[in-house]
């Protein structure tokens, strides 16, 4: 046993541990394909349902990704640089979607829309949310607009404000300094909280299944069609589903981080 | 002026156009604050901050027309050098293009054009950090520590450069400007003129020579590493003063105290020469009111050209003397030795 000592105890302990958790993984995802057999897998992936669900969960997450970043980017910005009374708590209030089980935040938001004034007059006048496609949009924005103000507020701490007292003494207005100074020098980390945002929205299944419901062909993003397929035990639509979320989500989080780890954020 | 818990007070200066004034003090005395609030980058709470007799309080910093040079230069780390120099013009393509390759030809840049600001040496980053302030021609030159991350080796070299810029551009242009550092020996070389902050406060301001000559507070004194001793004015005659102080007596330069007040002694450490015998050696001094003590040697402390001896001549003194005479003298801790500096050289201040 000369090796252990060698190596050390606790090292080899802990590799043990991390190539059980890879292996428990890989086991996992791999052993439910190989018992359906890749032609079943190919039969259920190029079903109408699925590509109906793929399409639709790219849309959707790209939107709110995209929504979430307009919001997310001044916010996290503001939240990195300002010094105002009640800084603490508005920090606090933002970090209060992420603490919360998706489902609360989807019931809170049903109720919001199904149940107050406000939320009535939005719903049936200006835009239809609630058990429809845009409810879905939603949904994934209150999950990740929040996501992304927590990713992307250390990438703005970690930019010297210098930069842009510089640019002001230089000519250019406030906004103007953000955009040609600030924006560009974090745009490494923006990409990447942005990438993790999009693949956080893809996977998105408690705030949507409750807001937008689950109507097949309908609001069926990929986390929902895997449960309607699982609630009606179709194994090789709900595998399918599984390998494509997976490969989506390790191409994205390889993606971002490698962006990441240049832009400042820890993944 | 109030910023926060922070304040700057009673600060006035000028400075006249083509001339550049050095702002030292210690840390937090609050220069680059005061550098910002001129600048408009840092707020103020109340106030006033006037330039050239223009009330600029609030005058957002885009249009205060005042050239910054940050510490560490900041040049912009996602854009080229002509890029960094082209930020500083709102409208950068006919004249302004040229312009700024004008500038970048004058201050002997124009070879770094497409380079990447990483790739550029300390003396490069400055000049590029100079030029970007000078193109938007303006009427007042802030420069904010600009060697304070440079080794002191690399320092003696970029200084001159900097120098020689600073003082093209100031001639050429009429500029005045003002140099924010802690480190003295760096500010009498880039100025002629200094002010001395302590605790939001200027201190003292006026030439460099008159500062030395006659500091006109215990800080500024003891920031500028002069010897302070406690004393008190026993008589005034025939424009000079005496005073006592540890049961010595020293001359000095009449001033407006009164005898019997309690005084601070201030004598500079470069005015003290030392000998082994009780004459000098020094012809010029012959005719001049100096004063002798004799004491040993209890410490010394050699700076390249330069040897700091302490000695103890009943009471403490600090001399800066060139190591070649510390050699010639053949000084060690022990040594006995005569201290003499003229009366011109000694100042009394309120105590």
């Amino acid at each position: 046993m000369s090796w252990l000592k060698e190596i050390g105890t606790f090292k080899v302990l802990s590799g043990a541990c991390l190539t059980f958790l890879a292996l428990f993984i890989l086991l996992v995802i791999f052993a439910g394909s190989i018992f359906l057999g890749p032609s079943t897998l190919m039969s259920a992936f190029f079903s109408d349902e699925l590509q109906f669900a793929i399409v639709l969960t790219l849309v959707t997450a790209t939107i709110a990704t995209a929504l979430a970043l307009i919001v997310s980017i001044p916010a996290a910005y503001v939240l990195s640089r300002a010094r105002f009374p009640g800084r603490d708590l508005v920090d606090a209030l933002i970090n209060i979607p992420i603490a919360l089980p998706p489902v609360a935040l989807g019931t809170a938001l049903l109720i919001f829309f199904t149940n107050t004034p406000l939320g009535v007059f939005i719903n049936s006048s200006f835009i239809k949310l609630v058990f429809e496609p845009p409810g879905i949009i939603l949904a994934q924005f209150s999950v990740i607009s929040v996501l992304a103000v927590r990713l992307m507020k250390p990438v703005f701490d970690g930019i010297d404000p210098r930069y842009e007292k510089v640019a002001r003494t230089l000519g250019h207005s406030e906004l103007d300094s953000f955009m040609r100074v600030t924006l560009p020098m974090a745009k490494d980390g923006v990409f990447g909280a942005a990438m993790l945002a999009w693949a956080r929205a893809m996977g998105e299944f408690g705030a949507t299944v409750t807001l937008a419901g689950a109507t097949r062909f309908k609001t069926e993003t990929l986390p929902i069609a895997m449960f309607l397929n699982l609630s009606l035990a179709n194994l090789e639509n709900a595998m399918a589903i599984i390998l494509i979320l997976l490969g989506l989500t390790v191409s994205v989080l390889l993606v971002s981080r490698k962006i990441a780890y240049r832009g400042g954020i820890s993944s | 002026m109030k910023i926060g818990r922070f304040a700057l007070e009673g600060i006035s200066f000028d400075v006249a156009d083509s001339e550049c004034l050095a702002l030292v003090g210690p840390n937090g005395s609050g220069k680059t604050t005061l550098l910002e609030c001129i600048a408009g980058v840092r707020q103020i709470e109340s106030g006033r901050i006037q330039l050239n007799g223009v009330d600029v309080t609030h005058l957002v910093p885009e249009k205060r027309q005042v050239g910054y040079v940050p510490q560490d230069c900041l040049l912009f780390p996602h854009l080229t050098v002509d890029q960094n120099i082209a930020f500083g013009q709102r409208r950068p393509s006919g004249n302004g293009k040229d312009r700024a390759k004008e500038m970048m030809e004058w201050l002997g840049i124009s070879h770094l054009g497409g380079r990447h600001t990483k790739s550029l040496s300390w003396g490069e980053k400055q000049k590029v950090a100079l030029t970007r302030a000078l193109i938007t021609r303006p009427r007042v030159l802030l420069l904010d520590e600009p060697f304070s991350s440079v080794d002191r080796v690399s320092r003696r070299k970029l200084l001159g450069e900097m120098r020689k810029s600073l003082d093209e551009v100031s001639r050429t242009l009429g500029l005045a400007s003002v140099y924010v550092t802690h480190d003295l020996a760096e500010a009498q070389l880039m100025t002629s003129e200094v002010a001395i902050m302590n605790n939001g406060r200027i201190e003292q301001v006026g030439s460099w020579e008159r500062v030395l000559q006659t500091p006109s507070s215990t800080f500024v004194a003891d920031f500028m590493g002069f010897n302070t001793l406690q004393g008190t004015l026993t008589s005034t005659d025939d424009g000079y003063a005496v005073a006592q102080a540890d049961g010595r007596t020293i001359r000095g330069v009449a001033s407006e105290l009164r005898v019997g007040e309690p005084v601070i002694i201030v004598v500079r450490p470069e005015a003290i020469s030392l000998s082994l015998g009780r004459n000098n050696g020094k012809p010029h001094w012959r005719h001049c009111e100096c004063n002798v003590f004799q004491g040993s040697v209890k410490g010394m402390r050699k700076m390249g050209s330069l040897t700091q001896v302490s000695i103890d001549v009943g009471f403490p003194l600090n001399v800066e003397m060139s190591s070649d005479t510390v050699d010639e003298l053949n000084l060690a801790v022990g040594t006995s030795v005569f201290a003499h500096f003229r009366a011109s050289e000694v100042s009394f201040l309120r105590a």
